[in-house]
Parts: C-alpha cells; sequence; structure tokens
C-alpha cells in the first residue's frame, strides 16, 4: 500500500504530516489528527518510507487522545501493526492514554554492549573457538530453554527487580548496572499483574537468545567518529574488540503484550475511545487498566534486562575458558545497555513548560543529550550511548543522544534497519551454506542452530542500516560515535 | 468440504488465509497453518486429544485468543497439534479438539517461533454463494 497523502519539507532532514490530513477511515469515525507527524528523512529515504503505508500509521497515533508534541517517524520506519515500527509518541501523564502496541510485543527488546581491552590480532587464532564457547553456553533457538529453573517466587523477583537480580544471584559485576538505561530494573513493577501463562511461557526462558534477529556477535571497531565520546565509553582504537547482545524479553514480554491487547480490547469499548485500527487499543492513562498494563510492561523489561545480563555473564565466562584470563583483566566491562520497544513515564519540555508523558518507543532507542541526570555520571558530559545493531554482514553503530533530541524528539532516535526480503523471500533467494560461504570470505564465523535462520536473516535481507545512521547523523538528534564490524555471530 | 489454508506475503511476518465451509472451519483450519509456521505439520502424531475454550468481545477477537490459547500450550505444555475441530458455543465463544504430540526439537524442529497473535490485516468473511468462508490472520514472529 502506497502512501499518497500530503507530506511537505519542513527543513533539512524533516517532513511534516499536517494535522488537517483526514484518512477515510478517520473520517469515517469522525476522527482528526491531534498534532502533526514529523518524519526524519532525505528525498530517497522518505520514496522508501512512502512505499508502504507507515506514514498512515503516523497519522493515525496523532489521533489518539493526550498526544503531545508530534508523532515522530525516525528514518529506519516501517510498517507495523497500529504503530508503525521506527515510531515515537508521547502521551500527557493525565489526559493522555497509555497502549501495549506502542510498545509491540518484545517488551524491551533491546541491545547491550560489552567493550574488552583485547585486539582482534590477539583473538583471531582463537575466533571459532570463542564463537563455539558461546554458541554452547547460550541456549538459543526455537524452544530453547535456559539453564535455570526457577521457582515462581523466584520469577517474580526477576520481573520486579531485573538485572539487579541477576547480578546478586552472580551473574554480573555490581559496577554493571550503572551503564544501564533505567539501571537494569524500573521502578513499581508488580509481578502479580503478569499472567501464569506468561510467567510459565516465559520463566524457563530467562537466559536464552531466542531466533530471528536476535544475535550475539564478537565484533571489531572499524571506524571512530568521535575520539572524545569513543574514549569516553572506552574505545580507544580500532580494532578493538567488543561483543554485542541483541535480545529482548521472550516469551514473558509477548504473552504480557498478548494478554493486554485483549484487555485494552474491553477497556477501549468502556471508555469509548474511537480507534482507526484496532491495534491501536489503549486506555487513559490514569485508568487502571492503563496503570495495569503499565506495571506488567515494566516486569516484561525487567526480565529482559536481567535476560541479557545472564548472557553477557555466560560471554564473560565463555572469554574467560578460551582465553584463560579473568574477564575482568580482559576489561570486558559493559559499556551500556539500551531498550528498542519500551513505554517510560518521563519529564520533558514541550512548548517551554516541563511536563509528564509516557512516551511510547517502538523501535526506537533512547537518545538522551549531554547533562541529563538518567545519564551515567561517566557519561554524562558525552551524552547517553545509543546502540544500533545491523545484520550479520554489515555494521553495528555506536552513537550519542543530543541535546536536539531532547527539544525535539523526546529524547529518542532510530534503532535498525528493517527488512527488505520477507522470510519467505530470503530463504528461497539465499541458500545456508552460500550464506555462510559468503561471510566467512569477509571474515565472519557464524553459528547457528537453524539453516532456515541461516538464509531467512542473510545480509540482503536487510535495508543498508549506513543510510539510516547516515540520516540519523545528519539530523541532529544523534552523532556517531563508533562502527563496528562483525567477526563472530552467534544465531537462533 | 474446501478446508484448506494458503500463506500471505508479508516482509516483516507471515501472515495466512484459511479457508472452510464454515467460519467455524475456517477458524480450526488457521490453527493448522499456525502449527505448520511453528512445525512442519505432517510430522505430528496425533497421539493426545485436548480440548480448548475461548472467548472474545467479538468474532475477531475470539479468533486472536483461540489463537493465542494455542502459542501459550505450545510453549508451556509443549504440544505441537493438529487436526482442529471447532465449534462456536456462543455468539462469541467457541470450543475446540486437537490432537497432537509433545514437542520434540530433534522431530519437529527448524519451524518459526510465533510471539503473538496480530489484528492486523485480520479478516472474518461467512461463506458467500460459491466462496467459501474463510479467515485472514497475521502472526508476530
Amino acid at each position: 500500500m502506497t502512501w499518497t497523502g500530503p507530506i511537505k519539507k519542513i527543513g533539512e532532514y524533516r517532513y511534516e504530516i499536517d494535522p488537517s490530513y483526514q484518512s477515510e477511515s478517520m473520517k469515517r469515525l469522525g476522527i482528526k489528527m491531534q498534532v502533526p507527524g514529523l518524519l526524519y528523512a532525505d528525498d530517497a529515504m522518505l520514496k522508501s518510507i512512502t512505499a508502504d503505508d507507515s506514514p498512515d500509521q503516523v497519522a493515525n497515533v496523532a489521533t489518539l487522545p493526550g498526544i503531545v508534541g508530534k508523532s515522530i517517524a525516525m528514518p529506519d520506519i516501517h510498517h507495523g501493526y497500529g504503530f508503525a515500527i521506527g515510531g515515537v509518541a508521547a502521551f500527557d501523564a493525565q489526559n493522555g492514554i497509555i497502549s501495549p502496541g506502542g510498545v509491540g510485543y518484545d517488551i524491551n527488546c533491546g541491545v547491550r554492549l560489552l567493550r574488552s581491552s583485547l585486539n582482534f590480532e590477539e583473538i583471531k587464532p582463537k575466533l571459532d573457538k570463542l564463537v563455539d564457547t558461546m554458541f554452547d553456553n547460550i541456549p538459543s533457538g526455537v524452544g530453547s530453554e535456559g539453564r535455570l529453573r526457577l521457582s515462581r517466587s523466584e520469577v517474580d523477583q526477576v520481573l520486579e527487580q531485573g538485572a539487579g537480580w541477576a547480578i546478586h544471584h552472580g551473574y554480573g559485576w555490581d559496577s554493571d548496572l550503572i551503564a544501564m538505561e533505567e539501571g537494569g530494573c524500573i521502578d513499581g513493577g508488580d509481578a502479580s499483574l503478569v499472567s501464569d501463562s506468561a510467567k510459565k511461557r516465559g520463566g524457563p526462558q530467562l537466559g536464552t537468545l531466542g531466533a530471528g534477529n536476535h544475535f550475539l556477535e564478537i565484533q571489531r571497531v572499524d571506524a571512530i567518529y568521535d575520539p572524545i565520546a569513543a574514549a569516553a565509553f572506552g574505545i580507544t582504537e580500532l580494532d578493538q574488540i567488543t561483543v554485542m547482545i541483541h535480545t529482548g524479553s521472550r516469551g514473558l514480554g509477548h504473552q504480557v503484550c498478548t494478554d493486554y491487547l485483549e484487555l485494552m480490547q474491553r477497556a477501549n469499548r468502556k471508555y469509548g475511545l474511537p480507534l482507526v485500527d484496532r491495534e491501536l487499543a489503549c486506555a487513559p492513562a490514569t485508568s487502571q487498566e492503563a496503570q495495569n498494563y503499565f506495571s506488567a510492561m515494566k516486569c516484561g523489561a525487567n526480565f529482559a534486562w536481567a535476560n541479557r545480563q545472564m548472557i553477557a555473564h555466560w560471554i564473560r565466562e565463555s572469554f574467560e575458558s578460551v582465553l584463560g584470563r579473568p574477564s575482568t583483566g580482559l576489561g570486558m566491562s559493559l559499556i551500556y545497555d539500551v531498550a528498542h520497544n519500551i513505554a517510560k513515564l518521563e519529564t520533558h519540555v514541550i512548548d517551554g513548560k516541563s511536563r509528564l508523558v509516557y512516551v511510547h518507543r517502538k523501535g526506537a532507542t533512547r537518545a538522551y543529550g549531554p547533562g541529563h541526570r538518567d545519564v551515567p555520571e561517566a557519561y554524562r558530559k558525552v551524552g547517553q550511548p545509543v546502540l544500533i545493531p545491523g545484520d550479520m554482514g554489515s555494521a553495528s553503530y555506536l552513537l550519542v543522544g543530543s541535546e536536539q533530541a531532547m527539544g525535539e524528539s523526546f529524547g529518542s532516535s532510530c534503532h535498525g534497519a528493517g527488512r527488505r526480503l520477507s522470510r519467505h523471500a530470503a530463504t528461497s533467494a539465499y541458500q545456508p551454506d552460500r550464506v555462510i560461504k559468503g561471510l566467512e570470505q569477509q571474515g565472519i564465523y557464524l553459528r547457528a542452530k537453524s539453516r532456515r535462520v541461516i538464509s531467512e536473516e542473510a545480509p540482503g535481507a536487510y535495508k543498508n542500516i549506513d543510510e539510516v545512521i547516515e540520516i540519523s547523523h545528519n539530523t541532529g538528534i544523534v552523532h556517531k560515535v563508533a562502527r563496528f564490524r562483525p567477526v563472530g555471530v552467534v544465531k537462533g | 468440504m474446501v478446508k484448506h489454508y494458503e500463506f500471505v506475503e508479508h516482509t516483516a511476518d507471515i501472515a495466512i488465509k484459511a479457508f472452510g465451509d464454515t467460519v467455524e472451519e475456517a477458524f480450526a483450519c488457521a490453527a493448522e497453518a499456525m502449527f505448520e509456521i511453528i512445525t512442519d505439520e505432517a510430522k505430528i502424531q496425533p497421539l493426545e486429544s485436548l480440548t480448548i475454550d475461548a472467548e472474545g468481545i467479538d468474532r475477531e477477537a475470539l479468533l486472536v485468543s483461540f489463537l493465542s490459547q494455542l502459542i501459550v500450550i505450545h510453549e508451556t505444555d509443549n504440544y505441537v497439534l493438529k487436526d482442529f475441530n471447532v465449534t462456536f458455543t456462543g455468539p462469541n465463544q467457541l470450543r475446540a479438539s486437537a490432537s497432537g504430540e509433545l514437542y520434540d526439537p530433534n522431530h519437529h524442529g527448524g519451524g518459526t517461533p510465533i510471539k503473538g497473535v496480530s489484528y492486523h490485516m485480520l479478516e472474518i468473511a461467512e461463506a458467500d454463494g460459491p466462496a467459501p468462508a474463510s479467515v485472514q490472520v497475521l502472526f508476530d514472529i
């Protein structure tokens, strides 16, 4: 479905959907956009964005009650369900709404980056062994279960304590907590608001990678754009080794979303909110339904932080066993950990006034600028690290948030490149052995549980990440700090 | 009997369209398509029988609730299921039976896990003359 509605250029890398726009479905329901839509793109990117109906979804989100500022689309925006992926929307804490669709199924799907004092030459002879050991130590793939058997009350503790629970139980270093969005736990998660099904579905999956686009990567630094910010984040030279983790809240988050989408269908009817799309189902922010979801979502987010924490611990153990040195001596501390799918209660200055809003980031990354008190002290002068993963044959990026983002995008930026081909098309186009060979020729060693995933996740199945990063950088909402190339990859 | 299903092309996820002589049959067929995504349906042995009850605020919500429950059964009790039979027991209620066995990654592996059942693209159509009843549903994977 191609977007044919009005979009006008309002500045460099900025396009706007005027709030006077009313789609057929809006007309039918007699509802209007409350605020404009803002798309970050260049002319070429805009063409690909308007090739699907994601601008329509940006406009639809702008109709929701209590939306403030603009309904925002990052350069990597693509068609989602209700809310587009790559979208940011903030709703007034009193008069706005909260919507599970604005977060998505994989609550706190996110990225974590570990640095090291190793360089590529040092690990090159042992690279295969490192990847094999990570592959063996960290359960991945369909139906994989974690190495832990948690009681129900332990699952509840994970949901309410997040990464802190994992560290308290020996999975990681105390200092890890400082280098995470929200310190790896959002306060106020009430495990009693998470269904038994969710706990039963997700509990055994704590400490697992999953499948699909989730991955573990050993990477080497191949470009440093901002040496000062890079040094603040512990990136000091080319070929320095880093490890990236991309996964989320597994079945637990998926089920929280499923449960509350159903509840919101009922709530929507109760509160009489007209919706252009059922996936936008929501409830008034102050209602019991919305607050219960918000609390359960926090539990899902906390579960994801604990999940990435345990995986990070087993990565350190893998390096220790293969290299025969303690990970503290390998300098494997955490650069940062960010969520890509989340709703947060945050304070932002809107039209000169400080307001409390529920910021929904669906396929978007918090990107706080320098000086913000929620940025770890060690980074506060430069701003919050922003982590953007690429596909297994391209590059991933470390960026930093800016003042511009604080004033314009609720301190948010992009999150990655979307798919170019469907899984089915990728499976037909890319034979697994050829993908493995192609990566090998680039010096990338891959281990995957499923041959199908190798085809589905082939580099050619994804859009170009560099373009997304260039536009994001050029908007000024984030700045490039460093780029990483994968050398070893673990997939589900 | 026109019970069958087909996959609908979608870039990010997987959508299916399922058909039947009645909407009940189309619901059953959508459930079978779902397990074809999760595993290879032909590999499922009908060793045990299960009953599933579902309800929703309307027909669409009923379908989402039914299929969502099957994901929970698959991921928590570890079943893979086939041979669905669906009976509407109220305006927006159903009872379904199915048979299957416990999931064995060595035998049933290689499929795609499903995160959730979306309302996006969701369509339910009664049989109309020569056109069979159908449901279209998109799975977030």
